[in-house]
């Protein structure tokens, strides 16, 4: 019986005798508790726990990197071995170099506690939990029908220890809890469906605190109003109000994804995909002076939340873009070392088995000053889009969609009728540039962004405050 | 925190007795080992040589009508006891659950699938690949050419406590190339089989070379409605979102546009799909799904009809039929998908019958506005040609097809050439699929 710790220094040490350069190791380990509920009725309760190993290292200018889940000495010297030979075998093939000298020494331990720990809560209570919400479809008099609904509560625990060859130690623990719905309303033979997610980092209290009944109230409402009373949705060029949903997934989509400095140098091209930024974008003015967008990992409570990234480096909050103009990529250790810059600690992998890439914690506009009832009352003609539902962005992050779930009418500066399915179809340059009043709450919404070959899947936070954009190009289905 | 490890058959049989001897309804144990190589190159550059190697188990429990799942991926007896005990506890605190499975009373037998695993898979003549890859990048003067090969060899194995006991070995070989020239002007190249031997790596570069070879820019699209052919890599990729709609469980929950369609012609009467789960080289093969059932060659749609959902052991006993292998836990899934047309042309031959439209080559991010309606739209990642008259010609960038699952595969034009199988990033189900026409397909752009 060995401790991680001590398997990962024997690690360590003998990949420098095995001839690496530099050498680094993860220990993950992933504990994951969760109930499926449709339509009242239990599908299954599951747990899933995994740890392994990932080591990376460098030899001669090669990356090599090895992952094992099976914790013995002799499986931690193959570990090694592998790493090292498949460096080798890329001899020449490449020609990095890792900068000890950037290292400060550190050895740190976090822990995020929770205030209301799911491990002491009973089972029945996590049930009971998720019938009290699944009953909000019954509690409204709605005029519609929820026919379908599936709710899955889920805790999942990640400790991670990271330890390289330059001193660095670093332990953390996370728990993370979410309700992930998919719900169906029909009315006569029309449907609408929505899914989505609430949660962030913590115990319980993350959704119970967080609002959890009063959103998915909200938002059966909303979808009770639309499919009923929804008309058509006006088209052509309109003003643009949208609510903090929509207003996240425009700062994940259009301005995260594009600042993740491994897409800017093309390293992503096969897998995630390109930019619309180059490596000298640094202070290019992309957007109107209201635009601010900042990725910010170290919220308290936040999904994406994490102190140290997955190579080491101490986390900060990035602003990407500062008033409209272009101020900081993110980066992990290979592409600051490329561009000349620190990494600013976005280096994150999915699992033991995965490589750490460049990765969003919380991303989201920052707020302005204006009430949402004065972003409304200055526009004559428009659309208010509070949630969403089908999107897609192209390969360099800028011709992109939302198809709105809830959607209003503006007439006059009031918000008027709802309408159905207001689908905008625009740019990124558009966007940003059209961006003329922001609000003063953000609110945030959980995801499970992807990237990588194999995909690699993280939790992350997406918001902001309203925004009003002018003059945007709307269209409807035929 | 301590650490102890024992090898995936050993953990597999202790847990199935420990388990058996607690009396539950029924246990399905799967494990799987699973060794991986990744080769990640960017920029005419490698970028990372990557392996893995992994042991994990997944439990299903049935336990006086509850459901429980335990996956461990921790080869330790102890941890996976504490896991199984925590979950059993929860017995007595939830209710029964609605949709259970039945236990088959048949004898299990399982086939063994020849050519399901090969030793060509060396990570050497991978990187060779790669080097000619990075070579004819430098030669052709283009930008970047980046991908990834995968390699995978795969042990299955599967104890059931109603009799299915057995285990397959396989192997994968997953290859994506995107060859970039300059924004909006990019190719791709993606296969899936099980040896690299199958995998003609010059042909895919030159295949891939050759649509953007004289494309010196792209235009913007104008919205409207087209003719498209879509390359296998597109006909992959809707399919996969189009078969989630077969599953049994998500009719039942309707989230597919196929709820009390059994039956009925719901796609073009050209259209057969199956999914053969037993054919040699087949990379989604298994002779057992992950409830230890039988694998068959399953119609799916025949000549445009709906023959049978896929069904694992709980859906099939809610709809009062046999599984058809396609556990999946909760969620029924294929294991592979084949679109037999009833006739293909040459690609050429195809291009006449659309005679103006657009030839798509890739796709991603297709999303869903409505899962029972089949709404949906899904954006272009590579280059897009303008067919005129039959022929292609320039380029166009910003095509963003906004339209109907179900519509685009009932109003087809034709197929074209011998299906290829492809999988890749946003295409998890291997698929073996030609070109495809399609008409008057609403493309609109942002």
């Amino acid at each position: 019986m060995v401790s991680p710790e001590s398997l990962m220094r024997y690690a360590i040490n003998y990949a420098i005798e095995q001839g690496a350069d530099f050498a680094e190791i993860r220990y993950f380990s992933k504990s994951e508790e969760g109930i499926v509920m449709r339509n009242r009725e239990l599908d299954g309760v599951f747990n899933k726990y995994e740890y392994g190993f990932s080591l990376t290292v460098l030899v001669d200018g090669v990356y090599g990197l090895a992952s094992t889940n099976i914790a013995s000495r002799g499986y931690v010297e193959k570990l090694v071995e592998e790493a090292v030979s498949k460096a080798r075998v890329g001899a020449g093939l490449s020609s990095f170099d890792v900068d000890e000298e950037a290292f400060e020494p550190v050895d740190v331990d976090y822990f995020l506690e929770e205030k209301s720990p799911w491990d002491y809560s009973p089972i029945e209570d996590k049930v009971r939990m998720l019938k009290d919400i699944d009953e909000l479809v019954e509690s409204n008099n709605f005029r519609c029908r929820f026919p379908s609904r599936l709710l899955t509560l889920r805790r999942v625990l990640d400790v991670t220890v990271y330890m390289n060859s330059v001193n660095v130690y670093i332990s953390s623990k996370i728990p993370r809890v979410s309700v992930f719905y998919m719900v169906t309303a029909k009315y006569g033979a029309d449907t609408l469906q929505k899914f989505g997610e609430y949660g962030g980092s913590g115990g319980l209290e993350t959704i119970w605190n967080g609002g959890v009944m009063d959103e998915f109230r909200e938002l059966l409402i909303g979808m009770d109003r639309v499919l009923v009373d929804g008309v058509g949705s006006p088209t052509g060029r309109l003003d643009l109000v949208v609510d903090s949903e929509v207003a996240g997934i425009i700062a994940h989509e259009a301005v995260g994804h594009p600042f993740e400095a491994d897409r800017i140098l093309g390293r992503e091209f096969a897998q995630a995909g390109g930019s619309y930024l180059e490596p000298d974008s640094i202070g290019t003015r992309i957007g109107s002076s209201m635009v601010t967008v900042i990725d910010d990992p170290t919220i308290p409570g936040s999904y994406g939340f994490y102190y140290y990234d997955d190579e080491g480096v101490k986390s900060r909050r990035r602003v990407l873009i500062k008033e409209g103009v272009v101020n900081e990529f993110l980066h992990n250790r290979l592409t600051a070392s490329m561009l000349n810059v620190e990494s600013n600690g976005a280096a994150r992998a999915g699992g033991y088995d995965k490589e750490p890439i460049v990765r969003m914690g919380n991303t989201f506009f920052d707020s302005g000053d204006y009430s949402f009832e004065e972003l409304i009352e200055d526009v004559a003609h428009g659309i208010y889009v509070k949630s969403f539902m089908e999107w897609n962005i192209d390969d360099y992050r800028i011709n992109q969609r939302y198809t709105g779930l809830e959607a209003y009418a503006i007439d006059n500066g009031e918000i008027t009728v709802p309408i159905k399915a207001p689908i905008i179809e625009t740019n990124t340059f558009e966007l940003l540039n059209n961006l003329d009043g922001v609000g003063d709450t953000v609110r945030f919404y959980p995801g499970r962004c992807g990237k990588g070959d194999p995909m690699q899947i993280v939790p992350v936070w997406m918001g902001g405050p309203p925004l009003r954009f002018r003059n945007i190009r709307v269209i409807r289905r035929e | 925190m301590e650490l102890h490890s024992l090898y995936i058959e050993e953990l597999m049989d202790r847990l199935m007795s420990y388990l058996n001897k607690l009396g539950v309804d029924f246990v399905i144990i799967n494990g799987y080992k699973v060794i991986s190589d990744i080769i990640r190159f960017s920029n005419n550059n490698l970028d990372i040589l990557r392996t893995h190697d992994k042991s994990f188990i997944g439990i299903d429990i049935g336990y006086k009508r509850r459901r429980l799942y335990t996956d461990i991926h921790v080869m330790e007896f102890e941890k996976a006891k504490e896991a199984i005990d925590k979950i059993l506890k929860a017995v007595d605190y939830i209710p029964p659950a609605s949709m259970y499975p039945y236990i088959p009373e048949d004898r299990i037998n399982y086939s063994i699938i020849p050519n399901i695993y090969s030793e060509d898979i060396s990570v050497d003549t991978a990187l060779e690949m790669v080097k000619d890859l990075v070579k004819y990048g430098k030669r052709y003067k283009l930008e970047s050419v980046a991908g990834a090969i995968k390699i995978n060899r795969i042990k299955h194995m599967v104890y059931t406590s109603f009799g299915g006991e057995g285990e397959y070995k396989k192997s994968n070989v997953n290859i994506n190339v995107r060859l970039f020239k300059k924004q909006y002007v990019s190719s791709v190249f993606n296969r899936e089989s099980i040896s690299l031997k199958d995998i003609d790596i010059d042909e895919g570069f030159i295949e891939a070379f050759n649509l953007i070879r004289r494309v010196s820019k792209a235009n913007k699209i104008e919205p409207g409605k087209y003719n498209v052919i879509l390359s296998p890599t597109v006909v992959a990729n809707l399919l996969y979102y189009l078969s989630n709609g077969f599953s049994a469980y998500n009719v039942h929950i309707q989230h597919s546009p196929f709820v009390g369609k059994l039956g009925e012609e719901v796609l073009s009467e050209s259209i057969s799909i199956f999914d053969n789960a037993l054919e040699p080289n087949n990379p989604g093969a298994a002779p057992f799904d992950e409830e230890g059932i039988p694998t068959s060659d399953v119609l799916i749609i025949e000549n445009g009809v709906l023959k049978t959902y896929l069904y694992n052991l709980a859906t099939a006993n809610l709809y009062g039929v046999k599984s058809t292998g396609h556990a999946g836990r909760i969620n029924p899934r294929p294991h592979s998908l084949m679109l037999k047309p009833n006739s293909t042309s040459s690609f050429g031959g195809l291009a006449i019958d659309v005679k103006d439209g657009i030839y798509i080559t890739n796709v991603w991010y297709t999303r869903f506005q409505n899962y029972i309606k089949g709404d949906f739209s899904t954006i272009q990642r590579d280059v897009a040609l303008v067919i005129k008259n039959g022929e292609l010609t320039e380029a166009v960038y910003g095509c963003r097809i906004s339209d109907n699952i179900v519509r685009m595969f009932n109003d087809v034009i034709g197929f074209a050439e011998d299906s290829v199988w492809v999988k890749w990033w946003d295409t998890p189900i291997v698929a073996n699929v030609p070109y495809m026409a399609v008409e008057d397909v609403q493309i609109t752009t942002g």
